[in-house]
């Protein structure tokens, strides 16, 4: 670590970077300064400029103008081989592995270590083995991809990465779908690496992660840099503050009314639900004004339950009431009239039609509600899709803007209020503040809130235990797909390390605290 | 600059599109005026490049064919006529592929409701008994290709491949392969040679179906969910819309569009072959692609159906004015689809660039 100190060239060295697009301007000048064997975080609201920074980076596109040095070299990309080439490796945050083939045969894909044009397997293997040990992580480069857990397969898509970067390895949100223990897995093999001499570029939406993991910050905003710092000179709220722009609101806590809303008739009720054998004697109600936090570990079942209650999943039993009345929905099209509405995990493929506007994304709940005599009036749906944008503040041009132009926040606002604007009384949210800047996902939340405390109920599925204790009322502990208890979270707040130890799996639960 | 424009996006779609441009307009404006116009070109709803090259077409075909009767009001009437099958399943074809369906059945459709509808004319049944059977068989079609699509899971592409061999050996099989006659005065007006006033019934019926769909797309809860459908089909089901009704909706509105073009054909030829409108198929899509329909889904332009569906037939046309054989002018049709598509796919391709 210290000879990678003193090394006067620095690992990456990105200098006065500009894009453009169009006619618009994406960056504006960007520097981003890595020094070898340290690990860089680079943070920044959705459409900050982070992608297309990292994009440059790793040789997908060029900068307009800009130099790129790697160890006091400068250098050029006309395509990603070309930046592997100079060292630089990046794991991306959409998985790019081949599921049917074996570890070492996506390690090596299209690189692979060949005599005479046949493959030489075992070669790749030996190698592959190697990696693995320098990362002291212990996967067969046999096994086959699909097989393996998330967390493995992350840790195959960084030695595939780390096998040409001997100068820098970008990650990009690695551990927006890991669990708890994985992701302090993936933080000593990110050490690992860098106290090899090679610099880190680590992206991540997630703050405490990078006080815990990281050397220095750059934070970029609208294409611009404005804070570059040692992380031991600098503090969480200057971080969210420069990430946002000053204009970070307090979350909501619960509300003060709370209790008392807690003697009235359950608004959610769920008796013995079962899903195959994923989910088994699921249990639970929850009362008007209140927010009911899921927590569990990936695998858990906590997606399954959610679309379970929203008649999204085939072979459900048991029973389902809303508002006192039997809802058991048998498609998403009868839960939606029942008065339960989904927000679900990935918006991009699960909760909007991106090539399509605001107004149309907004409308599609309550069609039959905007129409005039039997026509869909366009007048009514203007709108509604401008009332929801100034409510919600949704930045945007206007309502006729696709949706697949604006930052994730944005995005996932547009999901939110297709919900509202649907009228329903029970909110079901998957991960609703995944991949949305500080700034959106405090405004959420708020919404959130106050959709609650007009008398409707949230079921809130989060895997950031920090956020389930700032917004849930009540939080139930899934694992191994049932309900192992349900704690309170008002007005005595839960911490993290408690509700960790709650949600490992049984048989792990004595080995995970020792570890930590 | 419009050549400039055409290089820059060429070189690859998924790359940035000004790369090379930027360098030359440095002025801001130009620069803007470049985009504006590529956006224009490559990026609007109806592919306008495309258009405009088929327009361009029938421009050399006026200058070549001048003294022929190509640019005479009665030629341009023939062609709307000749058309107008195609014309409708063009109309019901644009909710088929804006909901991320295809069908390859419909063109399949006519001989059989077309040689029905005469074989029931020629044993002494009425007209509305002919024409009632004629749409039954595109109702128990469409309904046919719905059900198996969306209860099987199966793509539609496939089960529609499968129903053109069935519907095909059907009409062999009813007609006995000779063509059955209609002497229905009745029915060769209201479904062919007939006019109101001075128009001619077929041009009432492809601007009547014309506007009925764009209404019924543009509209109606229905056409905004056909849309939501196929721009995503999971995000349309979890916002509540019945997504599998709406597939077998659109399969039967195509499979009845079918029907109806057997009716159209059958009524201008006054009898029922089992070769009505052999080739509707490539020249149908043709008129859905060049209009403007997205095949990916989600978006759809009937309008556009309608009006490729005459810049096809005038191209056609032109074409075997200027004396090539329908042979080569299958061929014509048969690339312009791929352009077509390819353009489509590229105006894509640019827009997802500017992320």
């Amino acid at each position: 670590m210290n000879e990678a100190v003193d090394s006067p060239n620095l690992a990456l060295e990105m200098l006065g970077i500009r894009k453009v697009y169009g006619a618009t301007e994406v960056l504006h000048g960007v520097d981003l300064q890595v020094r070898p064997g340290s690990i860089h975080a680079l943070v920044g609201a959705n459409g900050a400029g982070k992608s297309t920074l990292l994009k440059i980076a790793d040789g997908a596109t060029a900068a307009t103008t800009g130099r790129i040095l790697v160890n006091g070299l400068e250098r050029q990309f006309a395509s990603p081989v070309e930046a592997r080439r100079s060292g630089i490796g990046m794991v991306f945050q959409e998985r790019s592995l081949l599921p049917d083939l074996s570890v070492a045969d996506n390690i090596f894909l299209n690189d692979e270590v060949s005599r005479a044009g046949w493959i030489n397997w075992r070669a790749e293997v030996r190698e592959s083995s190697r990696i693995f040990d320098r990362l002291r992580v212990r996967i067969s480069p046999a096994a086959l991809v699909g097989q393996l857990g998330v967390g493995d397969q992350q840790m195959v898509e960084i030695a595939k990465a780390l096998r040409l970067a001997t100068s820098v390895l970008i990650l990009d949100e690695p551990t927006a779908a890991l669990s708890e223990r994985e992701v302090q897995r993936l933080f000593t093999v990110a050490r690992q690496i860098a106290s090899s001499g090679v610099g880190i570029v680590y992206v991540s939406h997630r703050i405490a992660e990078v006080f815990e993991l990281c050397d220095e910050v750059t934070v970029l905003r609208d294409g611009r840099v404005v804070l570059t710092a040692a992380l031991a000179d600098t503090d969480m709220r200057r971080i969210v503050e420069a990430i946002a722009g000053g204009v970070v609101r307090e979350m909501h806590g619960p509300s003060e009314a709370r209790g008392q809303e807690l003697d009235q008739p359950p608004m959610l009720e769920v008796r013995k639900v079962e899903v195959g054998t994923k989910l088994r004697d699921i249990s639970f109600e929850v009362r008007p004004g209140e927010i009911l936090g899921v927590a569990g570990l990936a695998g858990s079942g906590r997606s399954t339950l959610l679309k379970a209650l929203f008649g999204a999943v085939p072979n459900r039993a048991g029973e389902i009431r809303v508002a006192g009345r039997r809802a058991n929905p048998a498609s998403p099209a009868d839960a939606v009239r029942k008065g339960l509405y989904l927000i679900p995990e990935d918006r991009k493929t699960e909760g909007l039609v991106m090539s399509h506007s605001i107004e149309a994304n907004l409308a599609l709940s309550i069609l039959r509600r905007l129409c005039v005599g039997p026509f869909f009036s366009v007048a009514r749906s203007a709108r509604l899709a401008q009332q929801t944008i100034g409510q919600l503040r949704i930045q945007t041009k206007d309502e006729r803007q696709a949706v697949e132009w604006l930052s994730g926040g944005n995005q996932q606002k547009v999901v939110l209020g297709k919900a509202f604007s649907a009228g329903g009384r029970v909110l079901l949210l998957d991960e609703p503040t995944f991949g949305v800047d500080v700034g959106s996902a405090a405004e959420i939340t708020a919404r959130v809130r106050a959709f609650t405390d007009e008398g409707n109920s949230v079921v809130w599925v989060t895997s950031e235990l920090r956020e389930m204790i700032k917004v849930a009322d009540r939080i139930l502990i899934l694992a191994d797909g049932t309900v192992r208890d349900i704690v309170s979270n008002w007005p005595e707040r839960r911490t993290e390390p408690e509700i960790t130890h709650l949600i490992q799996p049984q048989s792990v639960t004595g080995a995970a605290s020792a570890a930590s | 600059m419009p050549s400039r424009a055409k290089n820059a996006v060429a070189k690859n779609p998924k790359e940035d599109p000004d790369a090379s441009s930027v360098a030359i307009f440095q002025g801001s404006s130009w620069r803007e005026y470049a985009y504006k116009l590529r956006r224009a070109l490559f990026a609007s709803e109806s592919s306008l490049l495309l258009v405009l090259v088929m327009l361009g077409l029938v421009i050399v075909f006026w200058v070549q064919l001048r003294d022929t009767a190509f640019m005479s009001t009665s030629n341009f009437m023939n062609i709307v006529k000749a058309k107008t099958p195609v014309a409708v399943m063009a109309v019901a074809t644009v909710f088929v592929i804006s909901a991320g369906e295809i069908d390859l059945s419909f063109a399949s459709v006519p001989p059989v409701s077309g040689v029905l509808a005469a074989l029931l004319l020629s044993h002494g049944h009425g007209l509305p008994a002919a024409v009632a059977a004629a749409l039954a068989v595109g109702l128990v079609v469409g309904l046919t290709n719905g059900a198996i699509t969306v209860l099987v899971g199966i793509p539609s592409f496939i089960v529609t491949l499968g129903m053109i061999g069935v519907l095909q050996g059907a009409a062999r099989l009813i007609s006995g392969e000779e063509a059955i006659p209609i002497v229905n005065n009745t029915y060769t007006s209201a479904f062919g040679t007939g006019s109101l006033g001075p128009i001619p019934i077929l041009l009432i019926w492809t601007v009547g179906i014309g506007v009925l769909g764009a209404v019924v797309l543009r509209s109606t809860p229905f056409g905004k969910a056909v849309l939501a459908t196929g721009g995503n089909p999971v995000a349309a089901r979890y916002s509540g819309i019945r997504t599998r009704r709406i597939k077998v909706a659109v399969l039967v509105l195509s499979a009845l569009s079918g029907a109806l073009a057997g009716l159209l054909y059958s009524g201008q030829l006054a009898s029922g072959r089992y070769d009505l409108g052999a080739g509707d198929l490539l020249t149908t899509l043709a008129a859905v692609i060049i209009g403007g329909t997205a095949l990916s889904g989600g978006r759809g332009n009937v309008a556009g159906a309608i009006a490729g569906a005459l810049l096809v037939g005038l191209v056609n046309n032109g074409v075997i004015l200027l004396g090539f054989s329908t042979a080569q002018q299958q061929i014509f049709t048969g690339v312009i689809i791929v352009i077509a598509v390819a353009l489509s796919a590229h105006r894509r391709g640019q827009l997802g660039s500017l992320r």
